[in-house]
């Protein structure tokens, strides 16, 4: 019995001298990361689970072909492709529009996610606090550095280089997401206690 | 004289915190962190996990690109 290596970078060592076993270790590791950053862009499960597979695929043949050089930052590296993928999901479906503002800044400045499904909106209708939905119900520059910052492991520095905002800025909508978030969940427990406890 | 925070420096802490900042704070600060980290707890909780479906297909796809196992 071979014993698995423990950090990422010697997982995909193994795995390129031809250890599938690594491989599903790194994706045991990293899956619920890649998918969670994916499906709050997204907003749809189906999507989700193709660009998944998409996102994977993609790292694989990355690996495969010898071009992976991420010092080890196995992680950090997947979280990324999948954004990209999730990006590139609404400029092929032309749900995403390719934004150019007046200072010519780039589409990150303008992060938008698509519409809810019918799926969603049945969720919705669910009393029962659901910290996704309301992470849905965010603006989009806060929900964007919400979801760079915590479930994309970006630093504040790196969200505000790629958000071409300041760093103090890309705190500001990280703070406002976080108060709004503590808000709507304040306003949820009340709805639901009057539901439960109607005068 | 302690220096207070700016609400930025909070967060900061929060998600990158820097050694020692946690002593400067005063009582309100201590607060607002306090429910700030009940939030970010939370967000933990939003995790989710794909279907087994695509989890196979994705190992398919390794094991059929791999090279063969070294010796």
């Amino acid at each position: 019995m071979s014993k698995i290596p423990v950090n990422d970078a010697a997982l995909i060592s193994a795995y390129i001298q031809g250890d599938s076993k690594a491989f599903e270790t790194l994706l045991n590791r990293s899956k619920s990361k890649v998918y969670t950053t994916i499906y709050l862009i997204v907003k749809d499960r189906y999507v989700a689970e193709d660009l998944l597979q998409e996102t994977y695929i993609k790292a694989l043949d990355v690996i495969n072909q010898g071009k992976y050089n991420e010092e080890g930052k196995f992680l950090p590296w997947i979280v990324r492709i999948a954004h990209n993928m999730a990006i590139d999901h609404f400029r092929k479906e032309k749900r995403y529009p390719k934004i150019v503002l007046d200072d010519g800044s780039p589409l990150w400045n303008s992060f938008q996610f698509a519409e809810e499904s019918s799926e969603d909106k049945q969720l919705k209708e669910d009393l029962i606090v659901n910290i996704r939905d309301l992470i849905k119900k965010l603006p989009d520059e806060q929900r964007e550095v919400l979801v760079m910052r915590h479930y994309e492991d970006l630093s504040f520095q790196e969200i505000a280089d790629l958000t071409q905002v300041s760093i103090n800025t890309a705190l500001g909508r990280m703070r406002y997401a976080l108060i709004n978030l503590r808000k709507m969940l304040e306003k949820q427990n009340l709805a639901y206690d009057k539901k439960l406890y109607p005068k | 004289m302690t220096k207070n925070s700016t609400p930025n420096d909070l967060i900061k802490h929060l998600y990158e915190p820097e050694t020692g900042l946690q002593h400067t704070l005063n009582e309100d600060e201590k607060q607002e962190l306090a429910r700030l980290k009940q939030v970010q707890n939370l967000l933990n909780s939003a995790y989710m996990e794909p279907s087994e479906r695509s989890l196979e297909k994705i190992l398919e796809h390794a094991r059929t690109t791999k090279k063969p196992l070294a010796h």
